[in-house]
């Protein structure tokens, strides 16, 4: 069980909305978020690049997870786009190796799942910041806080 | 100098690496012979690619065969035990040029079997015999040679593979006719050894797999593992298989990881545990495309660092990915090459000074970049390839330069820094184990040396930094990633201001700032604005820096004691600004508008006060004083409209201003297209049996829903210009709280128009100005003059000849009316007015004083007006102008328009001779009027008088709507009078308006019993109504007598349907009659043909110019009984048209046929008008 949520540790988790603006961005440790507010920024750069790469088959388009964006000396960076443009990032720790594609696809689908839930949300205006408290949790449940 | 005390590598290296790998081919026999052959097809075996068929089904690939030949010896043979690939013989090759069959029989034949025999000891069965004969033309005449050398020797050893048997001709000794065979010896020699290629690497590969194996077991080691599959990836790339061999390199690197990450959650083998030794030497990657001996070295010994193996590794992988032309690949694993490799020292604990592994990493980047450099240059379509390279040197050039920038602080090279002598051993000892790099021959710097350098100076490495990073951010730049240019951006802008070169740092920041906050990275965006502040304050541009804390101390985001620190920070330099006009700052930084209101409630009159209530957010952290606030208006100007427009068309064409006079933050927000209702519906699709077929949702419109966003919203904000605040709506200085605040903003109008709201400023403290870009939605409001009206106001019809009340009212409008304004009326001809201010004088023109009036506010003015009466003899009504001349330069003519209250008529009436006139007064409106003294007057100078015979009292003449009065006078013409003039007579009485009620009520009291009063009153009252009229024709000239008589049998009386008499009788009345006018005229019986038949002519011609009397009997029969009256006889005067007086007017007359002419009522009188006759029924005895 301890190995499970060692693998489920993201250090930070970022919502990116449709203009490139922050919706949600949480790290695990606040003292070092300002880094990862800037990281997440800067991999907006390369889920730009991906996303924009024309003539996508039909799976392609189906597949919403981008894979590992960017790896830093201690981080790796995994960028998933829904359909409407809106970006997830997620930021494991490099040593947190064993990660498999499909662990982190999992984690997406997660975060996904709860961003659906938020944005339902008769009373959420889209392309405001999330403020829903299923959300920290679900959120809480990817760094393993909880 | 090196730590490990390895041996130089020096240039030995360089060369024999290629030999190394070549195919090794041993031979045996004739060596002599060989010899002489070696050369020849050294050369020709690699010319050509030669098709390699696999066994397994691996994909054929057309290879290079290189081959080297060595004497056969028994030692070189593999042994089962050693595995090897390299080095190895691949084919054996006996040479042999016996060409006859006895020395083969005798010598060679047991040589051959005897190394048969030793390769099948060791179990080669990759062999070939090659028998070289000298071409003999006599030999090739025989027609069938018995049996040849070859085929013994196939005979004797391959029965089987008769294909490993060759002859050919000696190419030395007749070269023209050997060619044929000679390139049938080469292919074979490919054949054979590619065949044995395939048989030895699948065992190869078994072995491999079979080691791989046992990579749990104890005793395993890598190093020894690694050498081995290396070995086939040589054999790979010898073939020219390199990305075959580069799937061995990943193959191995994928197996090391693994046992790293596997040591990590596990036990350490024994042979990592060697990985794990302090590290003592960081060179970095060599990508000169060979392979480093000193490393392989190393490992086989068991004794190479983690980095030696993951360096040797690397540069094998990007040898082979140079090999295939791929440079953006090495380009791109690099990146996670190096961070992989970090964290792999960081799993394994190894122990490394500091700043090794940063040496290391920034040579491995550039070691790549230069790589990629040179591949690029060296190909065909290097641009496209560079811009490939580009997507990935990019973060290499960040990461040099990161790795750098670390470098610098820990030797204390970043400016600012101390380079002290513990810092100065640090760089001696970091340089000391990067190695040394081998000396260049184009003169170009290698990493080392680079690195070296930057290491060696404050300057040099100021130069490097600055370098590495305006490259990676133009690389970034370049592959479109502007988020990681402004990110290096900002470590550069530290290295700017850290080197004091603030200018430098602020161009960064700003253009940082700018793309966070475009892109709604508020606290990326704070963060900067801290580092902007830092810089301002150190370059001493107080402006900016005020501007700055501004910002910084509304930014919600930040703590609030950051905030207040520089809320405090902005007021002390605040203080500082001494330019005359306040520093203008963005209202946006620090204030939020939540609603603006104009306070109107439909239209502003002219000279009032406009107020626009403002809600602010204020996000200051504390209160401050706004000195002024003000936004500004500007006046929109109407189109002029044309002239000659009419009211009703006006409307149409004029363009709308729509006045807006609220919006709030909402509005301000451009509309979120993802919140637009979508005009679609749904439809269901029933099947037959009426259960749900489908159900769609279908959309209206056929636009795209999706449409492309414009890129308006990125783009730059225009400079924000104080507008024109000349009519500014203003308020007092008061106090802005943190949080909601309202203030209100007004201004005295005094021109009307149509007002917009511009721009909102905030002055603070009278310094700092914050103002708004122009507000968009722009409010609009208008303020209106209205010009005043005059209206007259009048009860009823106004009525001629009788004194009428009128009210003059003016409304104001939005002018005020003051004390000495003045209204001047004029009135047309025949009108005259008087006021209750000038008397009772009733004048023309008047100048009447206005009382002061407030605007929307209504005077009155009481105006007693009398329109003179003429002769009236229809009942047309009087038009009158009255003309005001306002004190607001307007002249105003009401028309106004008066009924006569009666009308007079006069009527001629004959009697014979005597004449009567009778004058008909009548009533035209509801206004009674009493009539007195009437008179007739002539002022003719003939003998002529008017007796009245109007009554002299009794009951009042009193007119009304339809009431008529008559008056009558007997027209007396004096015996003497012959004149025939027309008679000019004056008419005139006094009329006295007669209230309806009160006057009939007076008329029965009796306090006044004679009258007096009243009668003095109606002689105040009255008015004189004058009239002329005209008599003309008076004198009667013919009386016609009618008279009825029954005749014959009838007896005396007059029956229905029976002939009767009519006799008429015309007499003239003038003695003399008047030569001139015909004597002729003609009778017509204008008989009711109800009553009466005329029989016989109807009309007829009497002259009566020497008879005083004539008379005509004409035949008419009664139709009916009772009295009837007499047919009516109409007497003209006749002109007959042949009758020619005047020859010179003959003409004309001919002309003109003959006429009637009537006569007036006057000149005629018929006597007998009016009689009847009693007519009898007709007679029954007749008809019995």
């Amino acid at each position: 069980m301890i190995l499970i949520y060692y693998y489920m540790m993201a250090v930070c988790v970022a919502v990116i909305g449709k203009d490139n603006s922050p919706k949600y961005i949480k790290c695990l440790d606040e003292n070092t978020a300002l880094q990862f507010h800037y990281k997440v920024h800067t991999t907006i750069d390369i889920i730009e690049e991906k996303l924009n790469v024309g003539n996508k088959t039909a799976s392609d388009v189906r597949e919403l997870f981008l894979g590992l964006l960017f790896s830093a000396e201690d981080h790796k960076i995994f960028g998933y786009a829904t359909n409407t443009k809106i970006k997830f990032v997620v930021i494991l720790q490099s040593t947190n190796t064993l990660l498999r594609d499909n662990e982190v696809r999992t984690i997406f689908k997660k975060l996904h799942a709860a961003y659906a839930n938020a944005v339902c949300n008769p009373f959420y205006v889209p392309g405001d910041q999330i403020k829903s408290k299923l959300f920290d949790l679900a959120v809480m449940e990817i760094m393993g806080i909880i | 100098m090196n730590c490990n005390g390895r041996p130089s590598s020096g240039g030995e290296r360089g060369s024999d690496a290629p030999m190394d790998n070549k195919t090794i081919i041993t031979c045996a026999g004739d060596e002599e012979l060989f010899a002489t052959l070696e050369n020849s097809l050294v050369q020709s075996l690699p010319t050509e690619s030669f098709e390699w068929r696999r066994s397994f089904g691996r994909p054929v690939e057309d290879v290079y065969v290189n081959a080297r030949f060595v004497p056969f010896s028994k030692d070189i043979l593999p042994t089962q035990k050693d595995w090897h690939l390299i080095k190895q013989p691949i084919l054996h090759i006996y040479w042999s040029d016996c060409c006859d069959v006895d020395i083969y029989k005798t010598s060679v034949k047991d040589d051959i079997d005897a190394w048969l025999k030793t390769l099948g000891q060791y179990q080669v069965q990759d062999w070939m015999i090659v028998l070289v004969e000298t071409y003999d033309i006599k030999k090739s005449n025989k027609l069938l040679p018995r049996t040849t050398v070859l085929d013994k020797i196939r005979s004797d050893f391959a029965s089987k593979q008769g294909d490993r048997c060759l002859s050919i001709i000696n190419p030395i000794k007749s070269e023209s006719r050997s060619a044929e065979s000679w390139r049938g010896l080469i292919s074979r020699i490919r054949y054979l050894v590619l065949t044995a290629y395939d048989k030895t690497l699948l065992r190869f590969e078994e072995v491999i797999r079979e080691q791989r194996e046992r990579r749990n077991q104890p005793g395993w080691n890598f190093c020894h593992y690694f050498l081995l599959q290396e070995e086939l990836a040589f054999v790979l790339e010898m073939l020219g298989l390199y990305s075959e061999a580069l799937v061995q390199y990943d193959e191995l690197d994928a197996l090391f990881t693994q046992f790293v990450l596997n040591s990590n959650v596990g036990d350490t083998p024994a042979w990592l545990s060697s990985f794990q030794s302090p590290l003592n030497n960081w060179m970095g990657v060599n990508l000169d495309n060979t392979v480093d001996h000193n490393l392989r070295l190393l490992l086989a010994e068991c004794k190479a660092s983690l980095l030696d193996l993951r360096s040797y590794l690397f540069s094998r992988q990007c040898a082979m990915l140079l090999l295939l032309h791929k440079p953006w690949e090495v380009a791109q694993r690099c990146l996670s090459f190096v961070y992989n490799t970090l964290s792999e020292l960081r799993m394994l604990e190894v122990q490394r000074p500091e700043g090794a592994v940063e040496c290391w990493a920034f040579l491995c980047a550039l070691e790549v970049i230069q790589a990629c450099q040179l591949s690029n240059l060296n190909t065909e379509n290097g641009q496209e390839q560079l811009d490939l390279c580009s997507l990935h040197t990019a973060s290499l050039w960040a990461l040099a330069n990161d790795k750098l920038g670390d470098l610098g602080r820990l030797c204390g090279l970043m400016p600012g820094n101390e380079l002290t002598s513990e810092k100065l051993h640090t760089v001696v000892y970091l340089i000391a184990g990067m190695g040394d790099s081998e000396p260049q021959v184009t003169g170009k710097l290698t990493p080392t040396d680079k690195l070296k350098e930057a290491l060696s100076s404050k300057e040099a490495f100021k130069k490097q930094y600055l370098e590495h990073a305006e490259l990676a951010m133009g690389t970034y730049k370049h592959v479109g990633r502007i988020r990681s240019a402004r990110l290096i951006g900002k470590e550069l802008a530290r290295f700017y201001s850290e080197l004091g070169e603030f200018h430098k740092a602020v161009i960064f920041l700003s253009d940082a700032l700018k793309t966070y906050t475009d892109e709604g990275w508020y606290h990326l965006a704070a963060q900067t604005q801290l580092e902007l502040a830092q810089c301002y304050k150190r370059m001493d541009d107080v402006e900016k820096y005020v501007k700055v804390c501004a910002a910084i101390a509304s930014t919600e985001s930040l703590h609030i004691t950051v905030r207040s620190s520089y809320f405090e920070e902005m007021f002390a330099y605040m203080k500082m600004l001494n330019a005359p006009q306040p520093l203008l700052t963005d209202l946006a930084d620090s204030f939020t508008i939540l609603s603006i209101e104009v306070n109107v409630t439909d239209k502003v009159i002219q000279d009032c006060v406009v107020s626009v209530e403002v809600i602010v957010k204020s996000l200051l952290p504390r209160n401050i004083n706004c000195s002024c606030a003000a936004i500004s208006v500007e006046e929109i100007k109407k189109p002029l409209q044309p002239l000659n427009k009419r009211k009703g068309a006006k409307v149409s064409d004029e363009p709308q201003i729509e006045l807006l006079s609220k919006c709030t933050i909402d509005d301000m927000k451009p509309p979120d297209p993802s919140l637009i209702h979508l005009p679609v519906y749904s439809y269901l699709d029933y099947k037959q049996n009426k259960s749900l077929g489908s159900a769609r949702v279908i959309n209206k419109s056929s636009k795209p829903i999706v449409k492309r966003s414009d890129s308006a919203k990125h783009r730059k904000p225009s400079i924000n210009v104080k507008g024109d605040f000349i009519n500014a709506l203003t308020c007092k200085a008061f106090t802005l709280k943190p949080g909601i605040n309202t203030f209100t903003l007004t201004r005295l109008v005094d021109q009307p128009g149509i007002y917009k709201v511009g721009q909102l400023s905030l002055i603070v403290e009278k310094k700092l100005e914050f103002l708004s870009p122009i507000l968009n939605p722009r409010l609009c409001y208008e303020v209106a003059k209205t010009q005043p009206t005059i209206f007259l106001k009048c009860g009823r019809d106004l009525l001629a000849g009788l004194t009428q009340d009128l009210e003059l009212t003016i409304n104001s409008g939005s002018v005020k009316i003051t004390e000495d304004s003045t209204l001047k009326l004029r009135s047309s001809r025949g009108l005259t007015f008087q006021s209750s201010t000038n008397g009772n004088l009733m004048v023309r023109e008047m100048v009447i004083p206005l009382a002061p009036c407030e605007p929307f506010q209504t005077t009155k003015i009481e105006l007693k007006v009398l329109a003179e009466l003429p002769p009236k003899k229809d009942s047309s009504s009087i038009e009158h102008m009255l003309t005001v001349q306002c004190p607001w330069d307007a002249e105003e003519s009401i028309p106004l328009h008066f009924a006569p209250p009666f009308m007079s008529d006069m009527k001629l009436h004959t009697a014979e001779r005597r004449k009567f006139l009778q004058i008909i007064v009548t009533g035209l409106t509801g206004q009674l009027l009493q009539l007195t003294e009437p008179q007739l007057t002539t002022s003719a100078s003939m003998d002529i008088s008017f007796k009245s015979l109007n009554p002299v009292a009794g009951q009042k003449l009193v007119i009304g709507n339809s009431m008529n009065v008559s008056f009558m006078w007997e027209l007396e013409i004096g015996k003497d009078e012959k004149s025939l003039m027309p008679i000019k007579t004056h008419f005139s009485m006094k009329y006295v308006p007669l209230s309806n009620t009160e006057d009939s009520d007076e008329l029965s009291g009796d306090d006044d019993p004679l009258h007096i009063h009243k009668l003095e009153k109606m002689e105040e009252a009255s008015n004189v109504y004058r009239c002329n009229f005209d008599v003309v024709d008076y004198v009667t000239l013919f009386v016609v007598t009618s008279k009825v008589e029954a005749s014959g049998s009838g007896g005396e009386f007059c029956r229905a349907g029976s002939m009767c008499h009519l006799c008429l009788t015309v007499t003239r009345m003038l003695p003399n009659p008047n030569p001139i006018p015909p004597p002729q005229l003609m009778y017509e019986v204008l008989a009711d043909q109800t009553m009466w038949a005329v029989c016989g002519r109807t009309a007829g011609i009497v002259s009566l110019d020497t008879l005083e009397k004539q008379s005509v009997t004409l035949d008419v029969m009664p139709l009916t009984s009772g009295y009837l009256p007499l047919p009516v006889v109409r007497l003209s005067r006749y002109i007959p048209a042949t009758e020619v007086k005047n020859d010179t007017n003959r003409k004309c007359e001919v002309v003109t046929g003959p006429r009637l002419e009537p006569f007036s009522p006057g000149q005629v009188y018929n006597a007998s008008k009016g009689q009847q006759v009693h007519v009898l029924p007709a007679a029954p005895l007749e008809a019995n």
